[in-house]
């Protein structure tokens, strides 16, 4: 039992990174219908920003996380001035594959940086995992889950509440009526971005402070979004949280008693795809998306 | 009055029957004569070394893979993040036919004879086809993008499943015999490179005039309809959903095929070869040759392979103005290719295709400048 | 008159300087300079460069000059492929290989062309049959060093009943090497393999470990590369799992970065392999720094195992070529039955590892030695003399 709550926790964790990085994905496809395949790098950058202003810098780490989303809003700004604000207007396919040309772009520009190939770890900034009964929770996993917590918490402050909010919701709902109403597209994709950029470098640093820095392991987080959202629903905030936490617990579950049945093992890696395929063939629009509606 | 179809400057079809030739002048079919025999001598131009012939061989080969992903993105509109996965299928396919059925059933010695390859190219682009069509099926519920995602899944399914497969040697490499070609064993590097360069070639040449004629059939017209507006489409009496899975088994099955000669060419199969990263290198090859043009298709590989070595020498000069703590070369290989897509698509989304389609319209007005 | 001299002045310089000009010995090299696993690879390049130039400044083969092609791949297949072809055109006598998919790719060719080839990869199946006459290893196959390690556990294990292994290799051909021979042997030994991790890019160990600890494994060893197995040991801390776990690994699970990535949570861990370190009082030891010294390498490269890796390929080849030289021109069949004449009398020892290097015609493996280290107070100590094991034979006979 205690092996499965220990699971359960690790999952848990592992979700929220998931979540955190689901919820820019799902901003940027609800406000802009854009597939963002460059999620994974920026969730690196940010875990690099933070690295480089703590260890080189020695600003305290919990002030370079606030600096670093910081900084992030204006990368997520500056990437949809550059790259994105030039293809309104031409068929999503070819804005989705600029997001990929993006991906391999940032993951360039991270090699002119040490990170590339530099493998580190956050310095020690929290005290011992808290042990009791044979569980072993990380103190680095608490704050993950509520870092992911209150990013959720603003978020939705933001939609009901905030004007802007209001007005990604109606981009969302409709574009060219909020387009007659006097709402700025523009505005509210490049805001769609500058969010994902946040989240994803508050993902950075979760998933930093858990298992280092690695730029193969941090973009590869990017591929994982897929089957969060595909199970959430591409377009619910809701469905990106509980669909991050679920596939992260799905995952700990399959390392932890399918791979000692599996020869060779590493079903941890694979099974969120197969759950993927199997939501994709029996319920496509996911546990909270919308189901689209035809009407000629 | 019959337009003069030598040195005509414009479209002037006027029916339905001209407007569906293959060429719309004489100088261009001509030209493409002149280009293809162009093509059959360069093996004997002295400049021609082993490097070369691997390079313009994979661009050959690479061309077949991408001129399916071409129909299933290009014209199906249709995002599609595991076309090396879909080749691999091919690969592996050809390995283990051979293998496990052929070899025992024929007795094959060392070598295999060359009526068996006529046979196993297809067979494999069939077994390609099949998966194709599988991963596919989603389209009949989903709309959008979704299907990309469904792509991408299929590759990382692919390498993890061939990973785990002792029947695969677990993605380590599977010997594939040379082959026998009516009596010249097609072996070492010296032989290798003219035999495949001439093999791939007319393989291509097969496959480029099947997707020509595929693309103004009747099927090519509704893969055209469903990607402009599916729900039009649909109200014309096309499925839009059979007609996406047609798109993916056709695309699977030039993989296939491309996967086949990948392997005999290499003479062993490898799961590394087709990886994602190579997926995503063939959709970037799509989108810089042109997306939904044919010419694009032919136009992209043998650009970015011919690419790839000019930015490895570029690299090496730039790592000369950077501090050696930074790694310029592992740098600028993503950096460029990236900047490429990128640059592409905001500036020519039409690709290398067009650029070749304005230099055509010139010389048709040639001297006159319009 | 005088215009007529000159050009033929110039004429016979020029004949003579071609008469006189050095013969050239091609050696190419094609690894990962960058992309994966570039870490190990840019230092091995460096290695195989420096060594090269070191020969030629010392004239180790009198009348021939040694050419090193080095060349990136990327860790690319298609680019191995594309660089190997290219040194044929060069005029290549023989062929370092890097990655395991590449040279496993590569067989075929090699036997084609009839170039050897020898790199850094020591998956064993790289010189089983078929197509393996050109095939060699430069040191023992990760195979013999997992056998190594199992038969340290059975000769160690303290208590009752089989001593439990799990074993954590890469999801390639690299990591899946030693599986098969490694149950053989587990057989041979009454060692319990509980079960065989795969992984390529996991990120968090801490389910893996707890089911192992639920399992009761004891042992964990490790074909892999440096940065999981640091994961690994940084989780197990955590867990508290290090005291239960003795965590032990193949060539490339060790050395010096292990222990940056790992701090003191690689105490104690166990690593096979048959270089020696950087550190130690050894001949080859001293040549490597006085030859990492003199072409400029920075500390890092000098103290790196993956440097010694590129010198002492290159260094074996070199020496095939002095061998060749001296029984007359250096051509690739006079260079391949050279290299295989590299025994008895002939053995070579260059230092840089346990043994001496030797090759034959049923022996593809240069140095057939190997030692056991562990970590004790953050440095890599020897824990066995250089041995061979005894089980790898049984299980692996030559093929």
């Amino acid at each position: 039992m205690a092996y499965f709550l220990q699971l359960l926790i690790t999952g848990i964790s592992i979700g929220s990174i998931y979540a955190l990085a689901a919820l820019g994905f799902v901003l940027i496809y609800k406000s802009s219908r854009v597939i963002n395949f460059a999620q994974g790098e920026l969730i690196a950058i940010g875990a690099f920003i933070i690295y480089a202003l703590t260890v080189w810098v020695h600003i305290p780490i919990w002030i370079s996380l606030v600096i670093t989303i910081l900084i992030s809003y204006f990368i997520g700004l500056g990437i949809e001035r550059t790259f994105l604000r030039p293809m309104i207007g031409q068929p999503i396919i070819s804005v989705i594959m600029v997001t990929i040309g993006l991906a391999n772009l940032l993951s360039g520009l991270v090699f002119f940086t040490p990170f590339g190939t530099l493998p580190a770890r956050y310095p020690d900034f929290l005290p011992d995992p808290i042990r009791f009964g044979g569980l072993i929770i990380k103190w680095e996993q608490i704050v993950g889950i509520l870092i992911t917590t209150i990013f959720i918490t603003i978020l939705m402050w933001f939609f009901t509440k905030s004007t802007l909010g209001i007005s990604m919701r109606a981009v969302a709902d409709d574009q060219m009526a909020s387009l007659s109403v006097g709402v700025s597209v523009k505005k509210v994709f490049a805001l769609a971005w500058a969010t994902a950029a946040m989240s994803a470098a508050a993902a950075g640093f979760v998933v930093g402070s858990l298992f280092g820095l690695e730029f193969g392991s941090l973009t590869a987080i990017g591929l994982r979004v897929f089957p969060v959202v595909v199970l959430g629903g591409l377009d619910s905030i809701a469905g990106a949280v509980i669909g991050g936490i679920i596939i992260g617990v799905l995952e700990q579950l399959a390392t932890g008693y399918l791979d000692g049945i599996v020869p060779g093992g590493g079903t941890g890696d694979v099974f969120p795809f197969v759950v993927l395929i199997i939501i994709l063939l029996i319920k496509p629009y996911g546990l909270f998306g919308t189901v689209e509606i035809e009407r000629v | 009055m019959a337009i003069n179809r030598w040195i005509q400057s414009g479209n002037y079809r006027r029916s339905y029957k001209e407007d569906q030739t293959i060429f719309a002048t004489f100088s261009e079919q001509a030209s493409l004569i002149v280009f293809l025999i162009f093509l059959a001598l360069v093996p004997h131009m002295p400049f021609m070394n082993r490097q070369l012939f691997r390079v313009v061989d994979l661009a050959f080969i690479y061309t077949i893979a991408v001129m399916g992903l071409n129909i299933v993105t290009g014209y199906a509109g249709q995002i599609n993040i595991g076309q090396a996965a879909f080749m691999g299928v091919g690969a592996y396919a050809a390995v283990t036919i051979t293998r496990d059925i052929a070899t025992p059933l024929f007795q094959f010695g060392k070598t295999l004879p060359f009526w068996y390859i006529i046979i196993l190219l297809p067979l494999s682009g069939l077994v390609a086809a099949l998966v194709g069509a599988f991963v596919g099926l989603p389209s009949y519920r989903l709309k959008h993008l979704y299907l990309a995602i469904a792509t991408l899944a299929f590759q990382i399914i692919f390498t993890w499943g061939v990973g785990h497969s002792p029947f695969l040697n677990q993605g380590g490499s599977i010997r594939i015999a040379r082959l026998d070609f009516f009596g010249t064993v097609i072996k070492g590097s010296k032989t290798i490179g003219p035999f495949f360069y001439y093999f791939a070639l007319i393989v291509l040449i097969i496959m480029a005039i099947a997707m020509r004629n595929i693309l103004r059939s009747k099927y090519g017209r509704a893969l055209i309809a469903v990607r402009d507006n599916d729900r039009a489409a649909d109200a014309m009496g096309i499925n839009p959903g059979l007609t996406k899975v047609y798109a993916f088994a056709i695309s699977g099955f030039f993989a296939g095929v491309a996967g086949a000669i990948f392997a005999l060419y290499n003479g062993s199969v490898i799961v590394e070869s087709f990886s994602l990263s190579t997926s995503i290198d063939f959709l970037a090859m799509a989108i810089v040759g042109g997306l939904g043009t044919m010419v694009g298709s032919l136009i992209g590989p043998s650009f970015m392979l011919f690419l790839d070595p000019f930015v490895e020498k570029f690299s090496g000069f730039a790592q000369t103005i950077f501090p050696s703590t930074i790694d310029v070369a592992t740098a600028m290989r993503p950096t460029i290719f990236g900047l490429i897509i990128v640059l592409f698509l905001i500036y020519e989304p039409r690709g290398l295709a067009n650029w070749w389609r304005l230099l055509r319209q010139y010389f048709w007005r040639w001297p006159f400048k319009y | 008159m005088k215009k007529l001299y000159i050009s033929l002045a110039l004429l016979a310089a020029l004949a003579l300087t071609t008469a006189f000009a050095q013969k050239e010995v091609v050696i190419g090299w094609s690894g990962a300079v960058t992309g994966p696993t570039s870490d190990a690879g840019k230092y091995v390049v460096q290695g195989i460069e420096d060594y090269c130039q070191y020969a030629n400044d010392e004239n180790l083969v009198p009348g021939y000059t040694i050419k090193c092609i080095t060349r990136d791949d990327e860790y690319n297949n298609d680019n191995t492929l594309r660089n190997f072809e290219s040194y044929l055109d060069e005029d290549m006598v023989a062929f370092i290989g890097y990655a395991t998919g590449g040279s496993l790719q590569l067989k075929v060719n090699t036997t084609e062309e009839e170039v050897p080839l020898m790199g850094s990869s020591l998956h064993i199946g790289l010189i089983d049959s078929p197509d393996n006459e050109y095939m060699f290893l430069p040191i023992t196959s990760y195979s013999e060093q997992v056998l190594s390690l199992f038969e340290w556990i059975a000769e160690n294990h303290e208590g009752d009943g089989a001593p439990k292994v799990a074993m954590f290799v890469h999801a390639s051909p690299f990591g899946r090497a030693p599986v098969e021979d490694a149950r053989l042997a587990a057989e041979i030994l009454g060692v319990e393999i509980v079960e065989v991790q795969e992984a390529t890019k996991g990120l968090d160990y801490t389910a893996m470990l707890q089911r192992w600890d639920n399992a009761g494994v004891e042992y964990m060893i490790g074909q892999h590369v440096q940065s999981p197995i640091a994961t690994i040991l940084n989780s197990a801390k955590d867990l508290g799992l290090l005291d239960k776990i003795q965590f032990m690994g193949a060539h490339y699970t060790g050395g010096t970065s292990l222990i940056t990535l790992a701090g003191d949570a690689a105490e104690n861990f166990i690593w096979s392999t048959s270089f020696y370190l950087p550190d130690e009082n050894q001949p080859g030891m001293t040549l490597q720094r006085t030859i990492g010294e003199r072409y400029g390498r920075n500390q890092d490269a000098i103290e790196e195992t993956n440097y010694t890796t590129g010198l002492l390929q290159a260094s074996i080849y070199i020496e095939a070529a002095r061998l060749a030289a001296l029984s007359g021109d250096v051509t690739k069949e006079s260079f391949y039955s050279a290299l295989l004449t590299m025994n008895g009398d002939n053995e070579f020892e260059p230092g840089f590892s346990v043994g001496p290097v030797s090759f034959s015609e049923d022996d593809h493996i240069g140095v057939d030695a190997l030692r056991l280290l562990q970590v004790q107070d953050g440095k890599f100590v020897a824990i066995t003399e250089a041995f061979n094991s005894a089980t790898f034979p049984q299980v692996h006979p030559p093929r």
